[in-house]
Formats: structure tokens, C-alpha cells, sequence
């Protein structure tokens, strides 16, 4: 895939396994590396940018036997926004899919 | 290399980045490392994973970063040429318009910065004729609503035949100007006008609030929920529809038409001729020049109240008409159930 297209869609492929659940980071990335080779470095920044721009949220957890673990939750314009780039991307596969059927 | 050789060269690479930016990212990979490493991975399986830092650092496109920081994004656009009418289309823009002084037309706009952020919103130009087309555009077309704050200031040539300026989020603002017609239309951008000379004004919004000062023309404004002030109008005509905004209003007009459901208003027009107001609830106050003028007053409510000047003057009866001043002014109450005071 297209490295600069691969950047779009990996955004909505991680608005949209947040909105499914909330998760830390390892966890995010391997959800993600399983379906895509994607260098799971690019989600932390990634996130990092949806953080910045309120589409997401953090807060730390403790854990018993290992390090604290820090959690991605989506905001209220973070749903808002995945659920528009979902649209947007949906009729673009349509429209694709038209054009080369 | 392990993992403090990885975590040492992503450190420098992420140098341009803004501290608090770094360090927080530095603990994202800190805890990476750690939850790998506690499920039992090796530090080169993590680091494999990861991703080599040359290719993360240009994902952050750091080159851009840094122009960002030196404040380059600010363009400027000029036209030489003769422009008599400019439409624009902020979208979310912030759109500023004030005088040019050397009668060329200037677009200067501002991206605001971002840390991580990529610069995706521009702004394009068409002229067409003596017609000037201004849209906002977003360079990521997949994805419209990825997008940055914009400020976009337009210098334009005094004495246009139109202008016309639309935004959906965005405020537009309007200092010293002189235009024939001059069409604004927001859904909730605040509308600031001051210091215009214009025949028309036509005002389109949904819950923009609206502050007119030192306006001159006719002003015919439509809004849903956005509060209206206008001072020291002059112009012989303003007709105002909102919902629930409040109107406050001091000017010149001798035609004057209100529509309103629950928006409350303050109007003073000691030129008034002819003043129509219609509103279900809303309480209206008047300031009028009695003594001067002949003017007729219809006022029609379920039950707002009416007070003219500060004397009372109770009549909660139907199509009432009561003469006041010297004689040659009438006003006409309609009401259901309001209140109204008479001076």
C-alpha cells in the first residue's frame, strides 16, 4: 500500500479500535501489527497528534505485577470523528470500488 | 542495540519537537519496551517492531516542523488587477476584512501551528473577471474534518460593488469599509461589523451573535439563535428575524420591522416612522422622539411586553390604538395577555 495513504487510513484504524474499547498503547499496537505491517513506533506518534488535537484522552492505570499502563479513550469529538472519517471512507471505497469493477 | 541505544537515538531525533511533546513521547516507548519486555519479549523483538527511528522521524515529516516553528506559515497573495467583487468561503477560517490602503487586494492568512499537527488547510484564489473567489480548501480531501484553525485576513479595495462572505464555524469581522452590497452568511461564527459605509446589508446566521457598530445602509439581518446589537446605525430601513435573540438597537431607521418568538429587545430610533414588531414572548422597550415625530407603532404579541419611555400605560385589551405626542402619532397593540407602558 501507498505509504502516504496507509497514514490516513491508520488513523481511522485506531479511532476506530479505541471507540470499540478502551486500551493502552502495547496493546493498541499489537491489535493493529496483526492486521497491518505497520512500524508500531508511527502509532505512538500517532496518538500523540489525536491527543493534541482532543480526539483523544489518557489516564494511567497501576498494575499489580508490572509497569503502569497509560490508556487511550476517545472523546465525545474524537467519536464525532471517527464516525466521520468511517463515512468518508466508506464512500470512497464505494467509489473506488465502481471505478475499477 | 538495545534498548537505551534505541531510546537514546530517538531522543535526538524527536529534538525538535517541544519538550514537554518529547518527554511524554519518550514515556510512551519507555512503556512499550517495559510491557514487552514483561510478556516475555526480547528487546530486539521490540525494537524490530518499532520501527527504525529514521523512518518514525519521518513520519513526523520534522522538516515541516521546523518551518512551522520559524513562523513561515504566513502567506501573502496579491491582485494588481481591478476587483469590484469578492465572495468568499472561510468554512472554519476566522475572516477578517478591513481597508486596503493602495487600493490592491492583499490576502494574507496564517495556519495556526501545530506540534505533531500537519499543515492541511490552504486557501485558494480564482479571478474571474473583476469577480474574486477566496475558498478555504483542506489539502487532505479523503478526510475534510482534519482540520486547522485558520486565520485569514483579506486587505480589499474600497468601494466594491459586493461583497459577500460565507463560514460555517468561522467569525468574520469587518473594520472600516465601503462596499455597495454586502451579503455575510455563518452558522455560528460571531459576526462583527464596525465602521462600514454600504447601501444593502444582509446578514444570514444560525447562532452567530451579531454586533453591528457605526454602520451605514439598509440592514435586513435573519438569524435563529445569536443575540443582535446594532449602535449608531445610519439608514433609513432594518428589519430583523431571529428566534430567541435578544436585539438591542440604536440608530437612524425610520422603517423598522422586528420578528422575533422569544427574543427580548431595547430599540432606540428617534427617526422612526414606521415600526413593526411581532414577537410571541419577547419584552420590547422603546425610546422614541415623541414629541418631534409622527410615527405609527403596530406591536403584536401573545404575551410580550411593550414600554415607551418610562410612563405607564396598561392596556391588555386587543387591537388598541392609542394616540400619543402631539397627535399625529399612533401606536397599535395586539396582545393576548401582555403588558404595556406608555409614556
Amino acid at each position: 500500500m501507498n505509504a502516504q495513504f496507509k497514514k490516513g487510513v491508520l488513523e481511522l484504524c485506531v479511532l476506530a479500535q479505541l471507540a470499540k474499547a478502551e486500551q493502552y498503547g502495547y496493546e493498541l499496537t499489537e491489535t493493529i501489527s496483526q492486521e497491518m505491517s505497520v512500524a508500531s513506533g508511527t502509532l505512538y506518534l500517532l496518538l500523540r497528534r489525536l491527543k493534541d488535537e482532543q480526539y483523544v484522552e489518557t489516564y494511567l492505570v497501576e498494575t499489580a505485577e508490572g509497569p503502569a499502563r497509560k490508556y487511550y479513550k476517545l472523546t465525545t469529538k474524537g467519536l464525532d470523528y471517527t464516525q466521520a472519517l468511517k463515512h468518508g471512507w466508506l464512500d470512497f471505497i464505494q467509489q473506488v470500488d465502481r471505478l475499477i469493477q | 542495540m538495545t534498548q537505551k541505544d534505541y531510546l537514546k537515538q530517538l531522543e535526538e531525533a524527536l529534538d525538535a519537537l517541544d519538550p514537554q511533546d518529547k518527554d511524554e513521547l519518550m514515556a510512551d516507548f519507555k512503556e512499550h519496551f517495559d510491557i514487552g519486555l514483561s510478556e516475555g519479549k526480547s528487546e530486539k523483538d521490540i525494537i524490530d517492531s518499532l520501527g527504525p527511528v529514521d523512518d518514525l522521524v519521518q513520519s513526523l515529516d520534522l522538516k515541516r516542523l521546523e518551518t512551522q516553528r520559524q513562523d513561515t506559515h504566513d502567506f501573502r497573495k496579491t491582485f494588481n488587477t481591478k476587483i469590484e467583487r469578492v465572495i468568499i468561503d472561510g468554512v472554519h477560517a476566522n475572516v477578517t476584512i478591513i481597508a486596503s490602503q493602495d487600493d490592491q487586494t492583499h490576502i494574507d492568512y496564517e495556519v495556526s501551528k501545530r506540534i505533531l499537527g500537519k499543515l492541511s488547510t490552504d486557501v485558494t484564489t480564482r479571478q474571474e473577471g473583476n469577480t474574486l473567489l477566496v475558498a478555504v480548501t483542506n489539502a487532505n480531501r479523503l478526510f475534510w474534518h482534519n482540520v486547522d484553525p485558520i486565520d485569514l485576513n483579506l486587505l480589499l479595495p474600497k468601494n466594491l460593488i459586493e461583497l459577500v462572505c460565507k463560514t460555517a464555524s468561522g467569525d468574520i469581522r469587518i473594520d472600516d469599509f465601503v462596499v455597495e452590497h454586502l451579503d455575510i452568511h455563518s452558522m455560528s461564527g460571531d459576526i462583527g461589523v464596525d465602521d462600514l459605509k454600504a447601501k444593502a446589508i444582509k446578514v444570514v446566521g444560525v447562532s452567530s451573535d451579531i454586533d453591528f457598530t457605526k454602520v451605514t445602509g439598509d440592514i435586513q439581518i435573519k438569524t435563529v439563535s445569536g443575540d443582535i446589537n446594532i449602535f449608531e446605525h445610519v439608514g433609513d430601513a432594518c428589519n430583523i428575524e431571529t428566534v430567541s435573540g435578544d436585539i438591542e438597537y440604536d440608530g437612524t431607521a425610520k422603517q423598522m420591522r422586528v420578528n422575533t418568538t422569544s427574543g427580548d429587545g431595547s430599540l432606540k430610533a428617534s427617526d422612526i416612522e414606521a415600526l413593526n414588531i411581532n414577537t410571541v414572548s419577547g419584552d420590547y422597550e422603546l425610546e422614541l422622539d415623541i414629541a418631534n415625530k409622527g410615527f405609527s407603532i403596530a406591536f403584536i404579541s401573545n404575551s410580550g411586553s411593550l414600554s415607551i419611555g418610562d410612563a405607564e400605560y396598561d392596556t391588555p385589551r386587543h387591537n388598541q390604538t392609542i394616540t400619543i405626542g402631539d397627535g399625529t402619532s399612533k401606536v397599535n397593540l395586539k396582545s393576548i395577555s401582555g403588558d404595556f407602558e406608555i409614556e
